[in-house]
């Protein structure tokens, strides 16, 4: 049993992973919450959910069909709804996010109706058993699809120019601008990398749960949780975080509350508040 | 009399020593000047004193007690003010109200005293406000008090900030880099300002890149060069030592504005 | 404080205001009325920590809950009178405001708005499953309305709406009038001051955390006094009314109104009590509609009408700060 729920876990803690190393990216680069992040996630799911169920499209296919045009939403909604307010007060910034989610989850709403949909993925039916543990293939494709991702944006960051720039500009942002680095092209690939990533994991999820337009609510708590927990724009805090509040969840979820499972990740952010506001990898910095 | 001592000051960041073996003093009623090149560390210096970094080692003492670690605001609150490089306003808010809030540690009633709009509460915002406008007209702001602080220009915005910090009543003023981005003429302002200043019995201590205004003002200048103090004298020695010529590749350097 | 113009405007304001049950008769505008106020009442708190100290309590509606359903509670379970019960609802929800502003109001940055998304969720959750208590789905019904009150020779009932207008708007004018005073005090200021620059604030002398959480306790303290009457006024309670998306509206009332200043709630909650009354018939397309109204607002009137309409006048009457 424990070792089935970690497994569950870490089924997850990937997803969570996943969405949490975008928002700590734009949160790095950008110093932007940006609390749309879960209706990107959602997005994903939808965009899966279409592209497999009715135009017919293998199911990886359609994912990674679905992180480009997400990717693209992500772009957009640097350029029309962000941009307008760079610079000014955090509040702002936050209320523009809050908005924002409104109208693409509401737009899901009217556009797709309430009731909730179902993907069909190829390996849904097969189960693995091992050790005692039993875990449909599905779920272990998500897994390995996370693990791939995250590996995938580690050597996008650290081996292409484009990554390097990126990191350059969290670290340094006007030393950044000083060597010639094209600030616009940063932030916008960064929310398009950020949106892509949530999809996957909307995408990924998608067969495992239901899609439906307030599912990104949760995703997007936890995701906070997550990068407050790893540090504030830190990705691997983000990738760390997001396996140990997976994890947590599902253990919390088994041996202590099912109907309260969703309070384990408050817990975790208030406890690291209380202890380590910086988070595991964070610096502490005064002031 | 010491006013203020830094002894040994250590700051790392990771594996950099942004600062190190500072030691450091102003003495009461003198202006002092800061100067080095940039990133010397000049700016840490000021964060560390008044409480804004933590220094990985070292003490300070201010008026006979250590303030190594304390918090900004309880800093201020002995007397020990600071003010900005960059954004030195509340942007959103009137000139007046900006001096206002200097008067923050000179205003004692509690909220309770404000809803009933007790004497006491009455008394002090309005001796608050005729503070408020003395400060402004020392600095040379008076006429603008109903002026969003983000609309002045950009000079007045400077000033602003000094009133601020002025109305506060500092025993210490730490001026960051007062005269930054202003032409020749606003200077002028700044230095008469800064004289009144000082003139009016508060000590000072001033970073700034400009040499001229340094000259005009400082009794006293201490070089700081990647972290450490190169050197400390009168204007004139410093500005002939062939170490600090060295430093700043050539006498009279003049930072592009 | 009064003279002139504005003395006799304030006048008019103040016999209109208490004329107006007796004009109006007809129970529907006075049910209007009365959800504008208390609403406001809410908005007004909601000022206090977000619009004049900067810091987003996305909760709103989530402490509004706590103080209804403390305040049933107290009234059906004990069962306390009202004004017993109110008092209660606004220490409970402070306590809350002082738990969960403690860890995250000390630190700077996003975490007190993380804090309260966060709470807010589980907040829902607890009045959703928390059955034994709360009621779950089906919440608490059969909320008595304050008890008749003997004052100076008159009797008031407050089970009428009309009735219930005066205790409202008692209630809201004593919300507005404490935002005025924090406008012209050192702790209203300080606040001000902490939203705008929080290091130039403590560079003279502002304690940052401390005024924030003052804030915060000022703010949840008229949230739940907002609850209570909430609660005591419609008499049922269930968890949708203090969901996300009712913090959302009434987060609306004060971006439109205009944060930070004096008469914007009140008219935020005015324009976002009619504006859904009135587009009944398009409700589907109201949360959308508010997304977009919010984006756009932020963009090109941060300040709210309120705040536009002060920039579009240019001179600023001394203190009315931002």
């Amino acid at each position: 049993m424990f070792l089935q729920q970690l497994v569950n876990g870490l089924v997850l803690g990937g997803a969570y992973a996943l969405i949490a190393v975008g928002m700590t990216m734009i949160f790095g680069i950008m110093n932007i919450s940006n609390f749309a992040h879960g209706t990107i996630y959602m997005l994903g799911a939808y965009a899966v959910y279409f592209l497999s169920t009715v135009f017919k499209q293998p199911f990886f296919l359609a994912v990674a069909l679905a992180m480009f045009v997400v990717g693209l939403v992500g772009i957009a909604i640097e350029r029309i709804v962000f941009r307008p307010v760079y610079g000014g007060p955090v509040l702002n910034d936050l209320l523009i996010a809050l908005g924002l989610s409104f109208v693409l989850e509401n737009g899901a709403l009217l556009l797709w109706g309430s009731q909730t949909k179902s993907v069909r993925a190829p390996f849904t039916d097969t189960v693995i058993r091992f050790a005692g543990v039993s875990v449909t293939l599905q779920r272990l494709v998500v897994l390995f699809a996370s693990v791939i991702l995250i590996g995938a944006l580690y050597i996008f960051l650290n081996r292409t120019r484009y990554g390097k720039a990126i990191v350059a500009t969290a670290q340094n942002p006007k030393g950044a601008a000083l060597v010639g680095i094209d600030l616009d092209r940063v932030y916008m690939g960064t929310f398009a990398i950020s949106s892509a990533l949530a999809a996957a994991a909307g995408a990924l999820l998608a067969p495992l749960f239901y899609v439906f337009p307030t599912m990104g609510n949760m995703p997007l708590l936890k995701a906070f949780v997550v990068v407050v927990l790893g540090g504030m724009g830190n990705v691997q805090g983000a990738v760390v975080g997001g396996f140990l509040v997976g994890v947590a969840e599902s253990l919390g979820g088994a041996y202590i509350s099912s109907d309260y499972k969703n309070v384990f990740s408050f817990i975790i952010l208030i406890s690291v508040l209380l202890v380590r506001p910086q988070g595991l990898f964070g610096r502490s910095e005064s002031a | 009399m010491s006013l203020l001592t830094c002894f040994g000051l250590l700051k790392r960041f990771g594996g950099l020593a942004a600062v190190s073996g500072v030691n450091l003093g102003v003495r009461q009623g003198e202006l002092v000047g800061l100067i080095g090149p940039n990133g010397a560390g000049k700016t840490t210096v000021f964060n560390l004193i008044t409480g804004f970094l933590a220094p990985t080692a070292g003490r300070i003492e201010y008026a006979g007690e250590e303030i190594t670690g304390l918090a900004p605001h309880l800093i201020a609150a002995r007397g020990l003010v600071r003010t900005f490089q960059k954004i030195n306003v509340f942007g959103e808010l009137t000139v007046i109200d900006n001096v206002l809030i200097g008067r923050h540690l000179h205003l004692t009633t509690r909220f309770g005293h404000a809803l009933v709009q007790s004497r006491g509460y009455r008394g002090e915002e309005q001796a608050a406000r005729d503070t408020a406008l003395r400060t402004l007209e020392t600095v040379g702001l008076s006429g603008w008090e109903t002026r969003q602080a983000k609309n002045l220009p950009f000079g007045l915005q400077r000033a602003l900030g000094i009133a601020t910090a002025l109305a506060a009543g500092p025993r210490l003023l730490l001026l960051d880099e007062p005269a930054s981005g202003m032409n020749t003429e606003e200077k002028k302002v700044a230095i008469e300002l800064i004289r009144r200043i000082h003139r009016q019995g508060t000590t000072l201590l001033l970073v700034e890149h400009d040499m001229n205004v340094v000259m005009s003002l400082c009794e006293r200048v201490i070089v700081l060069d990647s972290g450490t103090i190169l050197m400390e004298g009168t204007p004139d020695q410093v500005q002939h030592d062939p170490r600090v010529i060295e430093v700043y590749l050539g006498p009279g350097y003049r930072r592009p504005a | 404080m009064m003279r002139g113009r504005a003395g006799t405007l304030s006048l008019a304001l103040v016999v209109g205001t208490v004329a107006i049950p007796l004009v109006i008769r007809d129970a529907y505008y006075l049910h209007i009325l009365n959800v504008i106020a208390l609403f406001a009442i809410g908005v007004y708190g909601f000022n206090i920590i977000t619009g004049l100290a900067g810091q987003f309590n996305i909760a709103h509606a989530g402490f509004i809950g706590i103080g209804a359903y403390a305040s049933a509670l107290a009234a059906t379970a004990v069962p306390l009178p009202f004004w017993v019960a109110l008092p209660c609802a606004v220490l409970v929800t402070v306590l809350f405001g002082f738990l969960i502003g403690y860890p995250s109001l000390r630190l700077r940055g996003v975490y007190f708005a993380l804090t309260t998304l966060a709470f807010g969720e589980i907040l829902s959750l607890v009045f959703e499953n928390w059955v034994a208590v709360t009621g779950g789905p089906m919440g608490i019904t059969k909320i008595p309305p304050p008890a008749a009150v003997r004052f100076l020779g008159v009797q008031m009932a407050f089970d009428e709406k009309a009735g219930f207008y005066y205790l409202c708007v008692i209630c809201l004018a004593a919300a507005i009038y404490v935002n005025r005073q924090l406008l012209h005090s050192r702790l209203g200021r300080a606040m001000l001051a902490v939203r705008e620059n929080e290091d130039l604030a403590q560079s003279i002398g502002v304690p940052i955390a401390r005024t924030k959480m003052t804030a915060f306790l000022l703010a949840t303290a008229l949230l739940g006094a907002t609850g209570s009457l909430y609660a005591h006024y419609f008499r049922f309670i269930s968890p949708v009314s203090f969901s996300p998306a009712e913090s959302f509206r009434q987060v609306m009332m004060l971006i439109v109104g205009g944060k930070g200043t004096l008469f914007g709630p009140l008219l935020g909650a005015i324009i976002l009590t009619i504006v859904p009354e009135v587009l009944r018939s398009i409700e589907e397309y109201q949360w959308i509609a508010y997304g977009v109204v919010l984006i756009l607002c932020i963009v090109f009137l941060p300040n709210g009408l309120v705040g536009w309409v002060r920039d579009l006048w240019g001179t600023r009457r001394a203190p009315e700060a931002r």
